[in-house]
């Protein structure tokens, strides 16, 4: 596929997004509304000489990638809400052992089975942890079918980079909707060898990979050496778009789908004279705090826009830290919030 | 200018299809578009709609509250959608199965018995077609020979053979639109 535009599901862009980044294993259970994604996969990953694997569960598909990735593979797994609960345990496991994968979570209403409509429930879940231990996961949030399919690409970059599993956090819509897309092979700097992976170590010293650390202390050093890690991702990975910011008096946080929707929100508003903008985080970890805390310095009011009752609007309090400005707008369970209805918000808030 | 529609009907009259032939045509005319469907538990009978925006600038929300245009094609998306429609907007209702459609407001109501042209032309089947004629003709956001066109591409292999009927039917429909 040379470089052209299609109209493509979300969920299809994800899927040849992560076929052109090299990725040659997926392993993953059906879910509504990801799965357009293993029917891609199933006939495009045996084309592209790799490996499709439906497996019997969605513990099993996360362990089939942490193998992949032991193995040194450029492995993916993707699922829905309720499925990427189930592969908390495996993230956590392939945190700790510092193995690079890409996970898709096209998120659903919950919380439970929920509903298959789009959602960002999964905030907390995503960036705060979601399996057990004291590990960070490398969360990016795309707001079109065309930067799903380049944070695709980029989180296999990084993935390898870091030596961290990466999750794409999207949501029914995306993957449903359809859009022009450009998709072609993207250039990275180069990569080192992999010289942690476990091929045969005929020749070499055998390598091992763990994440359980008996040993006196031994555990201890290894959390604070993914907690420099961890800073050092901090410090140069901050994605986010800022939508006609200069002269905003109110500025709407919302990310995803949601930061779109917001945009359209914006331009509704200054249609009728009101200054808004729009500040749509992209990683979600690591939170871009500081670009936050200077976009809302100059505007009267923030308003959070999330499909959910309030998560992210945390981490925007944290970043303003100044409550008195900070208002929330959510729709939970699968609602979705259309511009109108945020611009509406807007002005209640303003009045 | 932003342009959006919602199909909406009952799933088997060919929503997602004839919203897919409405992105792929004013994609070919270089337009940015989007288009989102509803999925998951639909079924023959159920609600079925997608919404589509067509623009030559970025396209916000492919999520869509008032709309400008609005194909009802029978009672059930007619129920849901009726609220939706923006003030000045054209609502095109298939009056062979939707009987209030009198009942509007605020909008231009555009009442023809699509189910019967589509029998007309051939099959109950292309009413999805006839109704995207009659919106082409009315709307301008969409050319009828892009729609033609397109319908190699939005059709699956094994319906090739029915694409000279959806032609006529989309000819129809932008002639009963009042289309020249």
């Amino acid at each position: 596929m040379k470089s052209k535009i299609h109209l493509m599901k979300g969920n299809e862009a994800i899927a040849e997004s992560a076929i052109l980044a090299g990725c040659r294993f997926y392993a993953g259970y059906p879910i509504t509304p990801q799965n357009q994604i293993p029917e891609y996969m199933s006939w495009r990953m045996p084309e592209a000489g790799g490996s499709f694997i439906q497996a019997e569960s969605e513990l099993a598909a996360i362990n089939m990638v942490l193998g992949a990735s032991v193995a040194g593979a450029r492995a993916m797994t993707s699922s829905s809400s309720p499925g990427i609960s189930l592969k908390q345990e495996g993230i956590s496991y392939m945190a700790g052992m510092e193995l690079p994968a890409l996970i898709v979570n096209m998120q659903r209403g919950g919380p439970g089975l929920g509903n298959i409509q789009g959602s960002q429930a999964d905030y907390f879940q995503s960036v705060k942890g979601g399996g057990h231990g004291d590990y960070r996961l490398i969360t990016l949030s795309p707001s079109t079918v065309q930067e799903a399919a380049d944070l695709t690409a980029e989180a296999f970059y990084l993935a390898d980079k870091y030596r961290n599993p990466v999750l794409l956090l999207s949501d029914g819509i995306l993957g449903q909707m359809i859009e022009p897309v450009e998709l072609s092979e993207r250039k990275f700097p180069e990569l080192p060898a992999k010289d942690y992976i476990l091929d045969g170590c005929k020749g070499r010293k055998p390598r091992n990979l763990f994440s359980l650390m008996m040993g006196p202390g031994v555990l201890e050093k290894h959390n604070f050496k993914l907690a420099g890690k961890y800073a050092k991702i901090e410090a140069s990975v901050r994605k986010f778009e800022k939508f006609k910011l200069e002269d905003a008096d109110i500025v709407i946080v919302a990310n995803g789908i949601i930061g779109r929707i917001s945009k359209g929100a914006a331009n509704l508003l200054r249609a009728s004279g009101v200054k808004c903008g729009v500040f749509r985080p992209i990683s979600l970890w690591p939170f871009p705090y500081s670009e936050i805390k200077a976009a809302a310095a100059k505007a009267k009011k923030i308003l959070v826009v999330e499909q959910n009752m309030g998560q992210m609007v945390e981490d925007v309090r944290l970043a303003v830290l100044d409550d008195s400005k900070v208002s929330f707008f959510g729709r939970p369970g699968g609602g979705c919030p259309v511009p109108e209805e945020i611009a509406a918000k807007v002005r209640e808030i303003i009045k | 200018m932003e342009r959006s529609l919602i199909m909406c009907g009952s799933g088997g009259q060919g929503i997602l299809l004839g919203g897919s032939l409405a992105l792929v045509a004013a994609f070919s005319e270089g337009k940015k578009v989007t288009w989102l469907p509803s999925y998951g538990a639909e079924k023959r009978g159920g609600l079925s709609y997608c919404a589509v925006v067509i623009s030559d600038e970025e396209i916000m929300s492919p999520v869509l509250g008032l709309v400008e245009y609005i194909i009802g094609l029978d009672t059930i998306g007619f129920n849901v959608y009726k609220g939706s429609i923006s003030k000045g907007g054209v609502f095109i209702i298939n009056s062979s199965l939707i009987k209030d459609g009198k009942s509007l407001s605020g909008c231009k109501v555009v009442e023809l018995p699509i189910s019967d042209i589509a029998k007309d032309v051939g099959s109950n089947r292309v009413v999805n077609m006839v109704s995207l004629g009659v919106y082409a003709a009315l709307s301008k956001a969409v050319k009828l020979d892009s729609l033609k066109t397109g319908l190699e591409e939005v059709m699956s292999s094994r319906h090739k053979d029915m694409i000279a009927m959806n032609i006529k039917a989309l000819e129809r429909g932008y002639i009963e639109g009042g289309g020249k």
